[in-house]
């Protein structure tokens, strides 16, 4: 305990002390009261109080073996009876088909066909924040899984029994195929289709042409493997909407809807195998992609040229530097995970690192959140007004106007730059700081004496700042 | 002067509050686990939690 208020002495004197020298402003913000370093020093402070309250106040288990509680039989009707889920079953489906649609129909140009930004945006993100507001919606919507469960109803009816999968997942594969789905998506997002400094952007067909075959790749897993083990371990979308779900107070268990504690749902997302890494490639994604529009802008630019100068294409160079970048950004997320792993294994020597890893990976959840709100907030906002305006109705570009929408533009003055800051710094807080809460559960529930569980944890609270402090640097200096 | 240092004055103010984080912690479990072997050598062995 010690420990940490000795930490908060240390860092409130450093803050104290003069500022250093050329400290970077933020370019459309230059109303904010302080310089933006000092939002990093803040963040760090306010972290540490949430140590030293955590470690007072939150002496017991809280999370770990939840209560869950169904939801009233009028609500359960409306949200998971037969007829909601058909519908949203078919909402997903005619979704899918619309993407893939405009995708090879519509206009080349990116920011004019509906299918970019609702897989980008409205999918990419705007699901996100409906998993942690509401639960696993995305398995309802599924548009794969409602395909399979009708062509299996279809087959079962046809042949007059019922089939069962020809394959046994194996369970040592844990979340590893939705690991590399959820890494190629990322390669279509941010290497393939990343528009830098070289025009390579990825075109509506192109990602039409990734959609299909991406469905059909996820209908024959499901065919070998069953439908609903499929999307309980192996499909990238089912895992990555799931895991920012399970930190809703929602979860739909055996087809009924109930309540539990926030968070608490996180603390048995984890188990199976792969799970870590579907965590860090969330993080380092969006780290990669801050990077590179800010810290990483000249070092990609000077990789480019050597590439270039070695005589490669400038569109191989381009997206062999980024694949690289990208990499090296994995790497350093997952290195400063396993950093503070292995600093909490010097508090209890006799567990090994990869059982520690396993067992807080649960806590990084809420970082990949809000990296991703941080990281993403103004791009929704904007994007969001395109998608239900003028891609709406005109979803090809082809001079179309459905619904009147069409001749409608993205107000960019919707939300000021200082605003932006402001919920971007929040994001990175509150989920560094729910961050800190799962990890203090757990180590709760993992060493008895609380003594130990509290320095564990000071390892967790390094990760944090370090998490924290470098959220807000890339953000700084992708926007500056 | 290599780009880093020369954007020092960038990320510096950046690397500080982690450092002196890093620091503290290091500093803290160490002495923890010296504890935890003071405890472990003394006569009555490790003390009860």
């Amino acid at each position: 305990m010690a420990a940490g208020w000795g930490l908060l002495g240390v860092v409130v004197t450093t803050a104290l002390l003069p500022a250093p020298a050329a400290a970077h402003g933020l370019v459309g913000r230059s109303d904010l009261p302080l310089p933006d370093w000092l939002f990093a020093w803040g963040a760090s402070i306010v972290l540490i109080v949430s140590f030293v309250g955590l470690t007072l106040g939150w002496r017991e288990v809280r999370l770990e073996g939840y209560r869950w509680r169904a939801l009233g039989h009028g609500l359960n009707a409306a949200v998971t009876g037969l007829a909601a889920r058909l519908g949203a079953g078919a909402a997903g489906v005619l979704l899918l088909g619309f993407v893939v649609w405009t995708g090879i129909d519509g206009v080349d140009a990116p920011d004019r066909n509906f299918s970019i930004t609702f897989v980008f945006v409205t999918f990419w993100l705007g699901l996100v924040v409906l998993s942690v507001l509401f639960g696993d919606v995305f398995r309802a919507f599924n548009p794969w899984r409602a395909i399979a469960h009708v062509v299996a109803r279809g087959f079962s009816l046809a042949v007059g029994r019922r089939q069962t999968a020809p394959l046994a997942y194996p369970e040592r594969l844990g979340r590893w195929p939705a690991v590399v789905g959820l890494v190629g998506f990322v390669f279509l997002e941010l290497v393939w289709g990343q528009t830098g400094f070289a025009t390579s952007g990825v075109t509506p067909a192109t990602l039409a042409t990734a959609t299909v075959l991406y469905s059909l790749y996820t209908f024959v897993a499901m065919g070998l493997f069953g439908i609903e083990r499929w999307i309980d371990r192996g499909e990238t979308f089912s895992q990555y909407f799931a895991m920012f779900a399970s930190l809703s107070v929602f979860e739909v268990r055996d087809g009924r809807l109930g309540r539990r504690p926030a968070l608490a749902g996180a603390t048995t997302w984890a188990r199976p195998a792969g799970s870590l890494a579907l965590v860090l490639v969330a993080i380092g994604a969006t780290t990669f992609d801050g990077a590179q529009e800010g810290v990483l802008e000249g070092p990609i630019s000077s990789t480019f040229q050597s590439l270039t100068d070695a005589g490669l294409a400038p569109l191989t160079a381009l997206r062999l530097t980024s694949s690289l970048y990208l990499a090296a950004a994995l790497a350093a997320v997952a290195a400063i995970f396993w950093g503070g792993i292995y600093g909490m294994k010097i508090v209890d020597g006799r567990r090994r690192a990869l059982e520690l890893g396993r067992k807080f990976a649960h806590a990084f959840i809420p970082i990949a959140l809000a990296y991703l709100v941080a990281h993403y907030f103004s791009l929704v906002v904007y994007q969001e007004q395109a998608q239900f305006t003028f891609l709406l109705s005109d979803p090809f570009g082809d001079g179309s106007d459905w619904f009147g929408t069409a001749g409608s533009g993205i107000d960019y003055g919707l939300i000021g730059a200082t605003a932006i800051w402001y919920v971007q710094f929040g994001a990175i807080i509150v989920g560094h700081v729910l961050a800190l809460a799962l990890g203090h559960d757990r180590a709760l529930a993992l060493w008895k004496d609380p003594r130990t569980a509290a320095y564990s944890q000071v390892w967790m609270l390094a990760t944090m700042v370090f998490f924290s402090v470098l959220g807000l640097y890339l953000l700084s200096q992708a926007n500056a | 002067m290599t780009p880093v240092i020369a954007h020092a004055g960038h990320w510096l103010p950046y690397v500080i509050p982690a450092a002196v984080v890093l620091i503290a912690v290091t500093i803290a479990t160490i002495r923890e686990r010296r504890r935890q072997d003071d405890d472990e050598d003394s006569p009555g062995g490790p003390a009860a939690p």
